[in-house]
């Protein structure tokens, strides 16, 4: 029950945090949040992409679902 | 478990501890330091154990620094000290090893725990704690704070939902273990909180981080408890009742941070069991009573199926199986009981500390109305899944 977090909207229900594993290297996992993504439709095992974010104003790792190309 | 790893375990039964301190735990008010609570807890068990300043020659910290501790307390020929992080069977392991091998011979352990703003609203209000970190140690605010940090309670959050993934009913689960909690804190005076608490209580609490409501997350609270450790030889020359320690052990795996562990079956509590079960005479079901660490709910129901009471997945079950309705309580095989204190979840969040203060309390006969008839092993399981998984078993005579 800390200070706001930058990136979480309060009003707006649970803000999600994923971990990640890459597929470039089973094990290597990343911890990050989901965007573009209603949060009840986040589930283990989905696909998911690299997105960017700004924040503190610099770029910032985060995860969407995946686009098929 | 199939295999049994026998292991060396040449301190078996020769450290005892022979004092206990504690202030009780609150959730509000109290406008007293951290390091006061730490310093009465201590002045506390240095006087139960029938000792006075100048026989303590260790001091084992944890937050609180051991230098400020011996300052404050005047102890005039220390020769040992070192702080460790939590939870605290790291420090009790410590002090054994240390009255083993002759570094000292009478050593205070302690552990305050202070209420700071990543945990309590109120806290935050108060600027005298606003800037405090996690236990009231270094400044809060990094320069930089990310949302997505799975440190402390949100990686438990995602383990738990883990296990919702892989076998389903993880709340229910969860419940008796916070139920379970609260009914032991109604009879422990030290307790920050001591309404009992029923299953639909549970589930009409406010959820924070899902699957983990309120009630499912240890109280932040203001206290401390110390202990006093020495040999089992010296024990028997002072006043109360000792209590030996019959194995000790802390355990990690190579990739052991939050997202990194290998999954729900291979962690840091795998490691904790395997030693303790090759080190220990003593094994489940076999004791009088249990003390799996309790703060996330999460926590104690990946402990129980770790230890071995039932198998991984089987939690809930185990919980209907040996849960005794009329006591609102677990009891297992209708006679061992879980958490007698309350736990982290409800006599207060003290990292260990209370588990083992209260496990020392029960096996010297001195618990009052929760004491558990004829208590002679108390089987301890500490900490959680990551970095900080630890074991204990402790005996009397």
């Amino acid at each position: 029950m800390g200070p706001p977090a930058p990136d979480v909207d309060y009003k707006a229900g649970p803000h999600p945090v994923a971990t990640v594993e890459l597929d470039e290297q089973p094990g290597l996992r990343y911890t990050s949040t989901v965007i573009n993504c209603p949060t009840d439709k986040i589930q283990i095992g989905m696909r998911i992409q690299l997105a960017w974010i700004e924040r503190y104003g610099a770029p910032y790792p985060v995860f969407e679902p995946l686009r098929e190309a | 478990m199939a295999n049994i790893i026998k292991l060396r375990n040449p301190i078996k039964d020769k450290i005892a501890i022979v004092g206990i301190g504690s202030t009780g735990f609150s959730k509000e008010g109290n406008e007293r330091s951290r390091g006061s609570l730490a310093a009465e807890a201590s002045i506390k068990a240095i006087r139960d154990a029938g000792l006075t300043a100048k026989d303590i020659d260790g001091v084992v910290a944890t937050a609180h620094a051991p230098w400020w501790m011996v300052s404050a307390l005047g102890l005039p020929s220390v020769r040992h000290y070192t702080s460790h992080p939590m939870p605290l069977v790291l420090g009790i392991t410590d002090a054994m090893n240390a009255v083993f091998s002759g570094s000292a011979d009478h050593v205070l352990v302690y552990h305050a725990v202070y209420r700071t703003p990543a945990t309590s609203r109120a806290a935050y209000a108060d600027p005298f704690r606003r800037k405090l970190g996690f236990g009231g140690t270094d400044p809060f605010m990094p320069e930089r704070f990310d949302p997505e940090n799975i440190a402390g309670g949100t990686g438990y959050t995602m383990w738990a939902s883990r296990y919702e993934h892989e076998y389903g009913n993880v709340r229910e689960a969860m419940a008796h273990i916070a139920v379970n909690s609260r009914t032991g804190a109604t009879q422990n005076p030290l307790a920050a909180v001591r309404d009992p608490m029923t299953f639909d209580d549970y589930w009409k609490a406010r959820m924070v981080r899902e699957p983990m409501s309120v009630f499912d997350m240890d109280l932040p609270v203001d206290g401390g408890d110390a202990f006093v450790i020495t040999t089992a030889e010296r024990a028997r020359d002072l006043p109360g009742k000792p209590v030996y320690i019959h194995a000790a052990t802390t355990g990690i795996v190579a990739r052991n941070q939050e997202d990194m562990i290998p999954g729900l079956h291979n962690h840091g509590q795998h490691r904790a069991i395997e030693t303790l079960r090759g080190k220990s005479d003593i094994w489940i079901p076999d004791i009088d009573v249990y003390f799996p660490y309790d703060g996330f709910t999460f926590i104690t129901l990946s402990w129980i199926e770790n230890v071995g009471w039932c198998k991984p997945g089987e939690g809930l079950e185990f919980l209907k199986q040996h849960w005794d309705k009329e006591k609102n309580r677990l009891l297992i095989n209708g006679k061992i009981p879980m958490n007698t204190h309350g736990g982290n979840l409800s006599e207060g969040g003290t990292q260990g500390s209370g588990h083992i203060r209260e496990a020392v309390t029960q096996l010297r006969g001195t618990a009052g109305e929760r004491q558990v008839s004829n208590a002679k092993t108390a089987f301890l399981t500490i900490g959680g899944m990551f970095f900080n998984a630890q074991g204990l078993v402790l005996r009397a005579d």
